[in-house]
């Protein structure tokens, strides 16, 4: 069971695109209980919570998924509950999300010319039926409201944001040889820090963010359906530096602070699924569990310095 | 097996699940909504313990936003409505989240004067 590249597999790529607006479909996948929405809905919801979450609730960095040990973890287990539901919608049991590989896309001249942003591949969601329906209100507590609008996307349109390179990815896989440091936060010196882009000229998965711009700034930023193949590639990286660093342990322990609660090695991960037991960074360890990449020897080659 | 995805409105207070409430019930309790403008930064300096409280009030259109922001070590902005960024100023912050909730505030601005037209007109009405 391989995720590949998007681009390298037309016939994947047309499952994954054929798979999102199939649990998009509030008539064929409905979230039950809330009229209109669907299935996906769900996802971008989930997202948001976890954002709301302050971890501990004494300051405002660290949440339950992000700017924090758990955000390769919690978001590696999002994609693979993700991923059983595409599953479930294709009626494919083999079925497992392609990645995108932006740091290749950052060597084209001009990576809005990449073939992933046709209108056959994802550019179709710019266009057509693909409606976001949930969005964060920052007047009222940042609550979710319901909104009927298109997409939006501003590919390369903030003057800060790139496309971090192979260069890049190479350099923190190779450098970070620690998983995470105290504070645990988005000042931290390690590996989780490089990749969230918290640290780092490149402010890697941050700036991919950025760069596709529009819905992908924002808190609900599943809305656009390149998140899930972003975050992907983001898991791959994390693979490629498990690999490079196979004895350097996820980090905090079990006996570090409450403070550190949702993100310590045994902790239960932020979800909504009824789960016995509950995912916790330890088990999302071994991604071999639930799927393979099909290459990792691109991101574990040495760094031109 | 395939797990059922879970039952809860999305809208309204921030939802959280229940297992969270009861194998952590501070962590959800005391998040802090009432102030979500305010950081605080503790830094130790020569001996000295330094505590640096930082509150924004931010109006839109008369409307008090309620967006959660901090200020990080370096002194720049980050908040929850985009949160993959920071922001050197709270300005631009702002401009930055009107031009990315346009849709919401305008919705938020345009309830805001119908409830004061139609409390006008009900006041003419009384008088």
């Amino acid at each position: 069971m391989i995720r590949k590249d998007i681009l390298s597999d037309a016939e994947i790529a047309s499952q994954y695109y054929k798979g999102v607006n199939l649990l998009k479909d509030p008539t064929r996948h409905p979230w039950e209980g809330n009229e209109g929405l669907a299935i996906y809905d769900f996802f971008v919801a989930w997202h948001h919570s976890s954002m709301m979450l302050m971890t501990p609730p004494s300051q405002m960095d660290r949440n339950a998924a992000h700017s924090g040990p758990a955000f390769l973890p919690w978001h590696r287990y999002m994609l693979v509950r993700f991923e059983e539901q595409l599953r479930l919608a294709l009626n494919n049991d083999s079925f497992r999300i392609p990645y995108w590989d932006w740091a290749t896309d950052a060597e084209l001249s001009d990576p809005r010319n990449s073939p992933l942003w046709d209108v056959s591949a994802a550019g179709q969601f710019e266009r057509g039926t693909w409606r976001v329906r949930l969005l964060e209100n920052p007047s009222q507590n940042d609550h979710l409201v319901r909104v009927d609008r298109p997409l939006d996307r501003q590919l390369g349109q903030s003057a800060s944001s790139f496309l971090p390179n192979m260069t890049q990815v190479r350099q923190i896989i190779t450098q970070q040889v620690v998983y995470d440091r105290p504070p645990f936060d988005r000042s931290s010196l390690g590996f989780r820090n490089f990749a969230e882009g918290w640290r780092g000229s490149s402010r890697m998965h941050n700036n991919v963010h950025v760069w596709v711009g529009g819905d992908m700034l924002l808190s609900t930023s599943p809305n656009d359906p390149i998140f899930f193949l972003h975050h992907c590639n983001v898991d791959r990286i994390w693979a490629a530096w498990q690999n490079r660093h196979p004895n350097s342990p996820y980090l905090p322990s079990q006996n570090a602070s409450e403070d550190l609660a949702l993100h310590r090695i045994d902790d239960p991960l932020h979800t909504f699924f009824e789960e016995d037991p509950f995912p916790t960074p330890r088990t999302m360890l071994n991604y071999s569990q639930f799927y393979e990449y099909d290459t990792l020897e691109d991101l574990l080659e040495t760094p031109l310095s | 097996m395939t797990k059922k995805i879970p039952l809860f409105n999305p809208l309204g207070s921030i939802k959280q699940p229940e297992w969270l409430k009861n194998k952590f019930p501070n962590l959800v309790e005391q998040q802090n909504h009432d102030h979500p403008l305010t950081s605080i930064r503790k830094l130790s300096h020569r001996g000295h313990e330094v505590v640096i409280v930082t509150t924004y009030e931010i109006t839109i259109d008369g409307k008090t936003m309620q967006t959660h922001a901090m200020v990080d070590s370096e002194g720049k902005l980050w908040c929850h409505a985009i949160p993959y960024t920071s922001f050197s100023s709270a300005t631009e912050m702002v401009r930055s989240i009107i031009d990315r909730y346009s849709d919401v505030i305008n919705q938020e601005s345009s309830t805001t004067e119908n409830i004061t037209q139609d409390a006008d007109s009900h006041d003419h009405e009384n008088h």
